[in-house]
């Protein structure tokens, strides 16, 4: 007897329609002739799914008691005692009740399976094993039903039953998941659109591995090495340079938009390893933030070495720079390579040069060499010379003297050139020397016999010491073009920087101690008389040990440590002082432009604000006018009755006033931002219950389910209560007078929640975002309720937790307020 | 006897219907607008209990709570200007006995100025609500015929908050009079038996009537027949 095949409808949360799909299979297969039976199928009150079975056969259902519950499981024994060919069960993670014959429900499958029956059956991804853990971080529930991975991954067939958040949730608030009545905090809180849209990825994630398990053995077996695309796995060829970091950014970019893995490669060009130093350490940490995967390699190629590690990777997309600086020159040659040989690879080029690698511009005075070059010019001429005499002295019969001097001389301007004007002089006087010794007659004397030699060896001379000179001006002249270039770059930087804040201010200081080679450079500002550091590159140093200072305006100054500067220098800073300066002064501009923008903003708001509740103000005024007017005429004689009647009138508007009056001022205490919560321990009960004393429920019912259990929670005790006071007040305000308002509170992932139910006409989507980002939008007839959410949301901001509105589930609006946990002293 | 109430306030609309309302109960009311005159009335002829403005203009009236303190321990309602007002917290610290928003009600004022007046009920024997009788002596209680049980805990809490009668009585006061000087209980504590005395009397325990908490603060007991 062979097994039973399993097919698998794989849900990201509950309601998306797996037990419908997982019927429809099971009558599919029956009017194809098979024998289909249902073991269990849960319908959750579902009258759509009811109605789904149909006339199916369903195998009656066994009952366990458990203290005093009974409680209903899918029979094992009746089931396998039908042997169908086919059986349906619901809910594969689901637990069997004690006292059944297996502990869980994918093991009662098991034996079906074993059986040789066919199971068509359903499973949530949270009740996968595997992301458990990341299910309790998205969603802040724990799930204590848990089935296998690999009892699922060993599915003959998994099919994803999808559907969009947005889908979900709206079938959610029509109520066609759960009552209104069984809406709790945590479900609730479950089905908000962000933990669904990480549970749908998270299924397809999870079928993606899946796909991909088969995709591999495919390959192997039929040995193809052609790339296949399942999930996008990006390759990124980075270089070790500094343009590393835009471009892995980039790549990450595109790897997160598809869903592709990352792979990191550094191909070291093994031709060329002395060239540069390639530094990948901030590729490797890049790599690891972005959760890929970092590889080094080392080939003669670089192309085809990228190009082999994307096939054996299986890579689908690979990512390039290309930058302008003069090192891509030769990578230009290896993209066209790549691309050549990449044939079925997506290939991006993407341009990260625009900004030059940041190098770190060493200032070389003008003229002179460091000690170590002028070392190693004498050293130069201490070994060249005399082994160059040597050489010479074993052909001296045929080459003549013109001939030794021309040799001398080359030796004398490499040394020079290396070493500097001073090294060149004593080279040459060396080398004429020597000449004058071995070469000059009489031989082995420093005689000279001829006066036309006299004139050769002067001539040598001069012209060695001369042409040192001319190589040393040419040294000068490119360190000049070089510190021009630098200049040139960071008055660009600084241009840059213009209406940027304070703190870019820093690299513009940090390179500026960087070219003049000095080791502190600092921004003075003036406050109240005297100078303080505004901004500081380099070491702490006393103020007063600057000597360089350069105005900038009236109140900054620049100041450098170090060296004395030369007139050039001067220059170049003042220039650079100038863009400060600028700098400063839009920056002064740009706060005084957002201060404006504030005050108009303040000023629509008041507007609105004033505009909103004149309203509410005007109403119960009015209403109390003409009750006390009527209690002071003295015309009428009013029985204590009416005067009752009156006075009662008066009290309930009164109240509602002050309701007003206190929202109105805690929404100006918001916006003056002066609040500052008292942070005191309290149970959620007792805010309910306390806020509860304080609102008018207009008549309603109110449905309170908290549980004992739940833990206290630090927060501002006046403030919660004025939240919850708020909120339940509106939800009586606008519920319908015969629908209880509920109540209900829990434990999430991240606190506490209070749920706030009512079934009135609820606030459309547009609306609650103008309601919790501030108090506008309010000047329609709802304006107070408006404004009593606002300042809800706004003090729940405050205690950094969150108002957040939903849909009743079948019309009505669902306030959650989310106290955040903080850990108990 | 009568008793004599001072009340302090710069209002005069709210001193003129607090006395009314003081006087038709029979209480002797004297008044006052500013605090170096209050505690001059306190000096001369103390009163027996205080009902003091938080906002003053002049000396304020945490500072007249605090030199009123330094020499006297009489019963101090503090009247503060918003429920969410950080200066309650500092008065109530400073030892005010009990406080009340503005803007209150008259029968909120009257029943805490009575609960503080009375002083706690010495001969606590039983107490009978709309809703269940307790029985101090023996140490037996019943809701609608129905005997209840009360740990002895729960029996300790309700002897402190009935004895009590309405007054505020905070968290560590309630600590102290259940454990006594033993080693310290915390509040979590507390809570439990409170809401297991709840879910006893209460018809209604997520809107208790009679054991209410003052969240952050303490508890006070309501009895509608006081």
């Amino acid at each position: 007897m062979s097994r039973g095949t399993l097919r698998v409808y794989l849900g990201l949360a509950p309601g998306v329609g797996k037990t419908f799909r997982m019927l429809d299979e099971g009558w599919r297969r029956r009017e194809r002739g098979a024998d289909v039976v249902v073991g269990f199928v849960e319908t959750h009150d579902r009258p759509l799914t009811a109605a789904q079975i149909r006339d199916m056969e369903v195998v009656p259902r066994k009952i366990y008691d458990y203290r005093g519950t009974q409680i209903q499981e899918m029979d094992l024994d009746a089931v396998l005692a039908r042997r169908p060919q086919v059986a349906l069960v619901d809910e594969l993670a689901h637990t069997n009740a004690p006292g059944a014959k297996n502990e869980k429900r994918w093991q009662d499958v098991e034996v079906l399976l074993e059986a040789g029956i066919d199971v068509i059956t359903t499973v949530n991804i949270q009740h996968l094993e595997s992301v458990n853990d990341v299910v309790e971080k998205i969603t802040g529930i724990v799930q204590r039903e848990t089935v296998p991975d690999a009892i699922v991954r060993k599915a003959e067939q998994i099919e994803l039953v999808d559907i969009t958040p947005e889908a979900l949730r709206r079938r959610m608030a029509h109520g066609n998941i759960y009552p209104a009545e069984k809406v709790d905090a945590s479900l609730s809180n479950f089905f908000r659109s962000g933990n669904l849209t990480a549970l749908r990825e998270l299924s397809l994630l999870w079928l993606a591995d899946r796909v991909e398990d088969s995709l591999k053995k495919y390959l192997d077996d039929h040995d193809i090495k052609e790339s296949w695309e399942t999930r996008e796995r990006l390759i990124v060829a980075v270089t070790g340079s500094e343009t590393d970091e835009a471009l892995l950014r980039r790549a990450a970019r595109i790897a997160s938009r598809t869903g592709a893995e990352l792979f990191a490669v550094h191909v070291i060009d093994s031709g060329a390893l002395q060239e540069r130093s390639a530094d990948t350490t901030l590729a490797r940490e890049l790599t690891v933030e972005f959760e890929g995967t970092f590889q080094e390699i080392m080939d003669e190629d670089v192309a085809s070495a990228l190009v082999a590690f994307a096939r054996s990777e299986r890579g689908t997309q690979i990512v390039m720079g290309s930058s302008r600086n003069r090192k891509a020159v030769q990578r230009t040659g290896v993209i066209e390579k790549v691309l050549r040989q990449a044939r079925d690879l997506d290939v991006h080029i993407i341009a990260v040069g625009g900004e030059k690698p940041r190098r770190t511009w060493r200032r070389r005075k003008i003229g002179t060499y460091s000690w170590q070059r002028q070392v190693g010019g004498l050293v130069g001429a201490a070994v060249l010379l005399p082994l160059l005499t040597l050489a010479l002295t074993q052909v001296r019969s045929n080459v003549s003297v013109s001939t030794v001097f021309l040799v001398y001389l080359v030796v004398v301007l490499g040394v020079a050139s290396w070493g500097g004007v001073a090294v060149g002089l004593v080279a040459a006087i060396a080398a004429s020397g020597l000449e004058n010794y071995f070469f000059v007659k009489p031989l082995h004397t420093l005689e000279v016999a001829r006066p036309d030699d006299v004139v050769a060896i002067i001539a040598f001379l001069v012209f060695a010491v001369g042409a040192s000179i001319v190589v040393n001006l040419f040294a000068q002249r490119s360190s000049e073009a070089e510190r021009s270039k630098a200049e040139a770059e960071i008055l660009a930087r600084a241009a840059a920087t213009v209406a940027t804040t304070r703190d870019d201010l820093v690299p513009l200081l940090d390179s500026l101690r960087a070219i003049f080679a000095v080791p502190t450079v600092a921004l003075l500002e003036r406050r109240e008389g005297d100078w303080a550091t505004e901004l500081l590159s380099g070491e702490e140093v006393d103020l007063a040990s600057l000597n360089a200072r350069f105005a900038i305006d009236d109140n900054h100054v620049l100041v450098m440590a170090g060296s004395s500067l030369d007139s050039q220098d001067r220059q170049l800073i003042g220039a650079f002082a100038g863009r400060v300066a600028a700098s400063i002064e839009s920056q002064r501009l740009a706060h005084e432009a957002a201060a404006r923008q504030a005050i108009a903003e303040t000023d629509a708001l008041r507007t609105g604000l004033l505009k909103a509740v004149s309203h509410d103000l005007r109403t119960p005024l009015a209403t109390i006018e003409a009750n006390v007017s009527s209690l002071l005429q003295s015309d009428v004689a009013w029985t204590s009755n009416e005067q009752h009647g009156f006075l009662v009138a008066v009290d309930r508007e009164v109240r509602r006033l002050t309701r007003l009056v206190t929202n109105l001022l805690d929404a100006g205490r918001l916006e003056a931002n002066i609040i500052t919560p008292r942070y005191l321990h309290v149970a959620l009960d007792d805010l309910v219950a306390s806020a509860l004393e304080t609102i008018d429920t207009y008549g309603r019912v109110l449905a309170i389910d908290l549980p004992d259990d739940l833990p206290l929670i630090e927060t501002d005790p006046d403030l919660a209560e004025r939240v919850i006071a708020n909120v339940v007040s509106n939800a009586c305000r606008f519920g319908p007078p015969d629908q209880p308002i509920r109540i209900n509170g829990g434990t999430t992932g991240h606190g506490l929640e209070l749920l706030v139910i009512d079934r009135g006409p609820g606030i459309p989507e547009k609306k609650r975002a103008a309601i919790m980002a501030s108090f506008q939008d309010l000047n329609d007839e709802r304006s107070g309720a408006g404004l009593g959410l606002s300042v809800a949301s706004g003090f729940m901001a405050l205690l950094g937790g969150e108002l957040r509105f939903d849909d009743t589930p079948g019309g009505g609006l669902t306030v959650a307020v989310e106290l955040a946990r903080k850990e108990l002293a | 006897m009568t008793q004599r109430v001072l009340i302090v306030d710069d209002e005069v609309q709210i001193l003129r219907a607090l006395r009314m309302n003081l006087e038709a109960r029979g209480y002797l009311v004297t008044t006052s607008q500013n605090g170096e005159e209050a505690l001059r009335f306190v000096r001369n002829e103390p009163p027996d209990l205080v009902i003091l403005d938080l906002e003053l203009a002049g000396m304020s009236g945490l500072e007249v709570l605090e030199s009123l303190r330094a020499s006297s321990d009489l019963p101090v309602i503090i009247l503060s200007a918003r429920s969410g007002d950080p200066e309650k917290l500092l008065a109530l610290d400073e030892g005010a006995n009990d406080f009340l928003a503005k803007p209150f009600s008259i029968g909120d004022l009257v029943m805490r100025v009575r609960a503080l007046l009375r002083g706690d009920v010495e001969e606590l024997t039983t107490l009978a609500t709309t809703d269940f009788t307790l029985d101090f002596v023996a140490s037996t209680a019943s809701r609608g015929g129905e005997r209840l049980a009360f740990t002895e805990v729960e029996w300790k809490i309700l002897r402190v908050l009935v004895r009590s009668g309405g007054r505020l009585v905070t968290e560590r006061q309630l600590l102290e009079g259940v454990f006594g000087d033993g080693p310290p209980e915390d509040g979590a504590h507390l809570r439990h038996h409170v809401t297991r005395i709840r879910r006893k009397l209460e018809p209604e325990p997520a809107r208790p009537r009679y054991v209410r908490t003052v969240p952050g603060i303490g508890f006070r007991f309501y009895n509608a027949i006081v």
